[in-house]
């Protein structure tokens, strides 16, 4: 048999072997005829699948490179995953499971487990499970639903898989991948790959993949592994795109080459012979160097939309940044939430060519030490940098005041108050970079972890221009009707504009203002009716802080355009230009500046407008051009507050120590009272310097003696000392300012402790004391102090607080108001003092609510609020 | 040694070849797909600092067949960013007082082969841009609308025995004939006949199928409102007009006698085609006695074509700019 073997393969019909003359077969010469057939054979094997590889590579080549680059009807960038995010993202896990076609999948899946035993089908198992199967689903209605077999084709590829099963040689794994890739290509199938000449080419360069790779005996060893590569290839050519182009719709990712890139990688795993390792290095050089150049102008026109200059780079290089992956696949899903939910979607971003490093910035925290003693002064470095975009040249120039705060929180809650040095307020023109330092002083915060939270509040502006196109009616129906265009965006393509979808552009800061999907780019104008259109516009948090109050918001509109004011969510109303700079544009600023909405902004707020365009000004708006392009200006003025944070941690410090702090307040104020404790971190020397030597439970004799300045407070105490409690309690307060010394003195001298340990002590400084708010009142009249609870539209409403400062400060006391439109006071108080608040402008009752808060000049109390009903005349209260 | 030398023969005999139908010098000039081109003579993204001026050149060029005569172009900007100061113009260009262009260009000829042209140049002045923002990317576009003719010049066969019944020889074979381009944006590209007996005994109606494209990269309009169309007024789109067609002593004129009947005109489009039939009419059907001829077949189509170019500016930031 084996001769007949060796006969066949040197040469069926040609006699090599003279068969008149009997040839003698030693074993040698069997064994080195069959090894020169096997490695004939096993050249044979690896031409063949070079030769496999290096057509099949070439193919792609042509397609991503040749074909899509020359006939744009061959174009393809992978399938349009807005539906799959749809059905994902709006969790219909029944609707995925139906759409991917999972059923008949686990059907198979399982048949090949339960088949394949022992690696060899039962035929008449194969065929029982077959009809059983067939028969359970269409007898079982809701089998029939979610696990039935849906459609013919699906039935098909059952009774295929059954009958490939019975008679064909398989391994469970071979099987398990062959069921992997029909599904895939019945996946795609149904999903509309050969609806388009593009997706078809790629569709038939995968079937060819399979028909070369996985059919016949050629590949037979490898073909297993390379059917899971065809899957990866799958992946990689037909989703990969797009899910790149939504993260970053700003790069043409999405026209790469993936099919090329797919085959390289497949190349370089299977068969890393020079031609894919060439293509590898080739692709890899060219991406790099293109995406290099694209920092040069000139070459940024030739390579078209990828041109970026030096300051886009970093922009793009953010691609590398998986913090970045992140938020973009957040913005992403976000996207696809409010798509899912019906909700509009706002898109706004920074301008790319805006000035970046705009605003205040608080840097350099986490380069300080973590971990801190109680009984030292807590010192946090930062840098604040601050930037200002309004220059002193420009018309409503404005510097930035920064009020700068630190706080200790623990568990999100402040738990004391820092002190910022040098100075809390910053009032910076241009550009300035100061170092600041929050301080805490020794034993105002106990043992524990603290988030110290560094806050500035300043003054800012957000400004965003909205590009739109605007187009007469009848220019874009006639165009339809004649079929020069199909829909209104081809206008745009026809008059070569390439900005087809242009989305607000902001300036950098911590505030964006994004425009409402619903204004479409291109605005048609009518010469018969007004047009008008929803203008939806929010103002949105970018950074970690929030906006504490919305001070203005503008729009510029250009002439011929306008507001339908009596239709924003926040009134709005025309108001006069100053900057040269709009002229030729109306603009409209927000009226009802006070309304509480517009505060303490920690994600957006929406303004809802409608614009109007009416039928005789359409000639203001429209150009001579088929598309006009105006821009809307959007402004913003809020205050912002930022914050940054470190964590430390508060410890003991080590070996004896002192320390003088109020038990209720932590660090020591004029109106709290000191209690001097000494702690010890290593308990067993502490025992013995307590005991002595007279042996457990005894106790040591202590001396403490607290000093204000160099004065003695009172004589010498002595307390007895234990482990768990040695200190001494003064009832007695001090004045801020007073440098208080507390000593104590212990005899160790019969041991080795360090002498410092003999007589511990600590200073302390005494803190101001917070001023207090004890009451605010409204007032029927100021001079009687009769307090009310109602007032009738026209009244004047008296808000009175009562203060108190126990270091008798300057008091400074902030009124502010809600549900009434009121600006904010302030005024200096002394005792008690009161605002006045007409209410003749009310347009309906209300509950007003006025709230106070004093400053001394280095502390706030806490604020304090009351209540009182406004109702209109004639009403029923 | 025997082979090599007759491959060498079968080389120099290949490379000897020449193309078939090298025509006459006009026909070449009668090909290409471009009329009026448009172009920006600026390598790179010209920029501008907010404020400042900038000149640029535009190449405006009729690189067809036909003469044009009174095309407009209107150049805009997006107003808000920029803004047309002035026009600087060679003597023959017109500036109408909305600041567009008249001008008239020749075709090609055989002495400017690459057709007419001019180099106008504009001025625009950037306005100033807000404080927060390095550059501004804007544009400037410009709309060229002119009339045109094609001009479509082939032979035809006319059999006039489609069923072989004359024992006369043929001197020609009726096929339908195919044309890529003749030195316009609109081309007609195919001309299909078909042959019908007549009422009348013993003649013979012929109808010619048309099918034209519109190759060129701009949009066809209505050739009496052209000026419309840049001016943002237009309304007439995809208006071809089939002008002139005639072989042998039959004719067909738009306005006039004619011995075709020619529909629909103007030519309506269908699907990416537009197709008109001109049908001889009963009255000037040909006698079957007249054998199989070889004519030229003239046609002519009168349209308006609107081009577009765009080119973007960058206008700088004052500050960005030292």
């Amino acid at each position: 048999m084996v001769f007949k073997w060796i006969n066949n393969k040197l040469g069926a019909g040609k006699a090599r072997f003279d068969s008149s003359a009997p040839v003698v077969w030693t074993k040698d010469k069997v064994d080195r005829t069959r090894s020169t057939i096997g490695s004939e054979s096993a050249e044979a094997d690896k031409f063949r699948s070079k030769g496999a590889l290096t057509t099949m590579l070439i193919l792609a080549l042509l397609i991503n490179y040749i074909l899509e680059g020359f006939i744009p009807a061959f174009r393809f960038s992978g399938f349009e995953l807005s539906f799959f995010i749809g059905t994902i993202v709006y969790g219909d896990w029944v609707g995925i499971y139906n759409l991917f076609h999972f059923n008949i999948f686990f059907l198979l899946v399982a048949f090949a487990v339960f088949n394949l035993r022992n690696g060899k089908p039962h035929i008449l198992r194969v065929w029982l499970g077959l009809i059983l199967i067939a028969y359970l689903l269409s007898s079982i209605p809701i089998l029939n639903t979610y696990m039935g077999i849906r459609n013919f084709i699906e039935l098909i590829m059952l009774i295929i898989s059954a009958i490939y099963l019975s008679f064909s040689e398989t391994t469970k794994e071979d099987f398990i991948s062959t069921i992997v890739v029909m599904w895939a290509f019945y996946n795609i199938f149904f999903f509309g790959i050969t609806s388009t000449i593009g997706g078809l080419t790629h569709f038939i360069f995968i079937i060819l993949f399979f028909i070369i790779f996985c059919m016949g005996n050629h590949f037979a060893e490898d073909r297993t592994q390379i059917k899971w590569w065809l899957i990866i290839l799958i992946l990689f050519d037909f989703f990969l795109p797009q899910i790149l182009k939504a993260a970053y719709p700003t790069i043409p990712v999405d026209s790469l080459p993936w099919l090329t890139f797919g085959m390289v990688i497949f190349g370089n795993v299977y068969k890393p012979y020079w031609f894919p390792r060439f293509l590898l290095i080739a692709l890899v050089a060219f991406y790099f160097l293109q995406y290099a150049f694209a920092g040069n102008d000139t070459f940024a026109q030739i390579i078209g939309q990828r041109g970026a200059d030096q300051e886009n780079i970093a922009e793009r290089m953010k691609f590398l940044n998986p913090k970045e992956w992140l938020n973009r696949i957040t913005q992403w899903t976000n996207q696809s939430v409010y798509y899912a939910s019906g909700q509009n979607y706002y898109a706004g971003r920074v301008d790319e060519n805006a000035k970046k490093d705009l605003g205040v910035f608080i840097e350099g925290m986490d380069r300080n030490d973590k971990i801190f003693y109680d009984n030292e002064r807590i010192i946090i470095d930062a840098n604040l940098k601050a930037q200002n975009f309004v220059s002193e040249e420009d018309v409503g120039f404005e510097s930035l005041t920064i009020q700068l705060d630190c706080w200790a929180q623990q568990n999100g809650k402040n738990f004391a108050h820092g002190k910022i040095y040098p100075k809390n307020k910053y009032e910076i023109d241009a550009f300035d970079t100061e170092s600041i330092q929050c301080i805490f002083d020794p034993w105002q915060l106990q043992l524990g972890s603290y988030d110290i939270i560094i806050e500035a509040t300043f003054n800012f502006q957000t400004q965003t221009y909205l590009k739109r196109y605007f187009v007469n009616t009848l220019l874009l129906d006639s165009l339809k009707s004649k079929k020069v265009i199909e829909k209104d965006s081809d206008i745009l393509k026809l008059n070569k504009i390439s900005d087809t979808m242009p989305s607000a552009k902001n300036s950098a800061g911590p505030v964006e203002i994004r425009v409402s999907d619903q204004v479409p780019s291109i605005i048609e104008l009518s010469n018969e009716i007004d047009t008008k259109q929803i203008f939806g516009v929010q103002i949105a948090n970018r950074w970690r802080g929030e906006i504490k109050r919305i001070k203005g918001f503008e729009f510029y509109l250009p002439d011929g355009i306008y507001l339908d004011e009596g239709y924003c969510t926040f009134a709005m109303g025309i108001d006069a230009i100053s900057d040269s700079r709009f002229e030729g544009y109306i603009k409209y600023s927000l009226q009802e500046k006070n309304n509480i909405r517009l505060r303490n902004i920690k994600k957006e707020i929406v303004q809802r407008c409608s614009l109007a365009m009416k039928k005789g000004d359409i000639e203001k708006v429209l150009g001579p051009e088929d598309v006009t392009t105006r821009y809307i200006q959007l402004k913003t003025d809020y205050d912002y507050l930022m914050k940054e944070s470190v964590g430390i941690t508060v410890a003991e410090p080590p070996g004896v120590n002192m320390k003088i702090f109020s038990p209720d307040r932590g660090a020591i104020d004029s109106g709290s009272m000191p209690l001097c404790k000494i702690t010890y971190d290593k308990k067993e020397s502490f025992i013995l310097w307590l005991l002595g030597a007279a042996g457990v439970g005894l106790k040591n004799t202590v001396v403490f003696e607290l000093y204000a300045g160099d004065s003695l407070v009172e004589p010498m105490v002595q307390e007895q000392c234990t482990e768990a409690r040695c200190e001494h309690f003064y009832e007695k307060t001090f004045p801020k300012g007073t440098k208080l010394r507390c000593k104590a003195t212990v005899d160790t001298s019969r041991f080795d402790e360090p002498a410092e340990w003999q007589e511990p002590e600590a200073y302390v400084i005494v803190k101001n004391s917070a001023p207090v708010v004890k009451s605010v009142d409204y007032l029927r009249d100021a001079n009687y102090g009769l307090t009310t609870r109602e007032y009738v539209k026209g009244d004047i409403a008296i808000c009175s607080a009562s203060v108190e400062d126990r270091d008798n400060d300057e008091i400074i006391a902030e009124f502010s108001f809600e549900g009434f439109d009121v600006a904010p006071t302030t005024k200096e108080c002394r005792g008690n003092c009161f605002v006045e608040i007409p209410t003749g402008s009310a347009q309906k009752a209300t509950a007003m609510t006025c709230k106070v808060r004093v400053f001394d000049g280095e502390d706030y109390s806490k604020e304090v609020s009351t209540n009182a009903n406004l109702v209109m005349l004639g009403a029923s209260p | 040694m025997k082979k090599f030398y007759l491959l060498i023969i079968a080389v120099m005999l290949v490379s000897a070849c020449r193309g078939s139908g090298e025509g006459s010098l006009d026909d070449k000039l009668q090909t290409g797909i471009d009329g009026l081109t448009l172009k920006f003579l600026k390598n790179g993204v010209p920029e501008v600092i907010e404020g400042n001026r900038l000149s640029m050149a535009l190449e405006i060029r009729n690189e067809g067949f036909s003469y044009i005569e009174d095309s407009l172009l209107v150049l805009y900007t997006e107003k808000d960013v920029l803004k047309l100061e002035k026009w600087d113009l060679p003597g023959r260009l017109r500036v109408n007082s909305d600041n567009s262009l008249s001008f008239n260009l020749r075709g090609k000829t055989l002495a400017n082969r690459k057709g007419e042209f001019e180099l106008p140049s504009f001025t625009v002045k950037a306005e100033k841009i807000d404080e927060s923002r390095n550059k501004i990317e804007s544009m400037v576009g410009i709309n060229a609308c002119y009339r045109y003719y094609t001009i479509f010049s082939e032979s035809l066969c006319i059999d006039t025995d489609p069923f072989g019944r004359k024992i006369a020889s043929k001197s020609c074979k009726a096929k339908d004939i195919s044309s890529s381009s003749q030195g316009a944006p609109v081309a007609i590209t195919k001309v299909e006949q078909s042959i019908f007996p007549a009422e009348t005994p013993d003649s013979a109606i012929i109808e010619l199928n048309i099918y034209i494209e519109n190759k060129g990269k701009g949009i066809l309009i209505d050739p009496e409102k052209y000026k419309d169309a840049c001016l943002g007024k237009g309304q007439g789109f995809n208006s071809i007009l089939l002008t002139k067609l005639k072989f042998s002593w039959y004719e067909y004129n738009y306005e006039g006698l004619s011995d075709f009947e020619c529909s629909p005109n103007p030519i309506e489009q269908r699907k990416k085609e537009y197709v008109v039939r001109c049908r001889l009419k009963e009255e000037s059907a040909i006698p079957s006695e007249t054998l199989t001829f070889e004519t030229p077949l003239l046609i002519e189509l009168y349209y308006g074509y609107k081009i577009s170019d765009s080119i973007r500016i960058d206008v700088l930031n004052d500050e960005r700019s030292n």
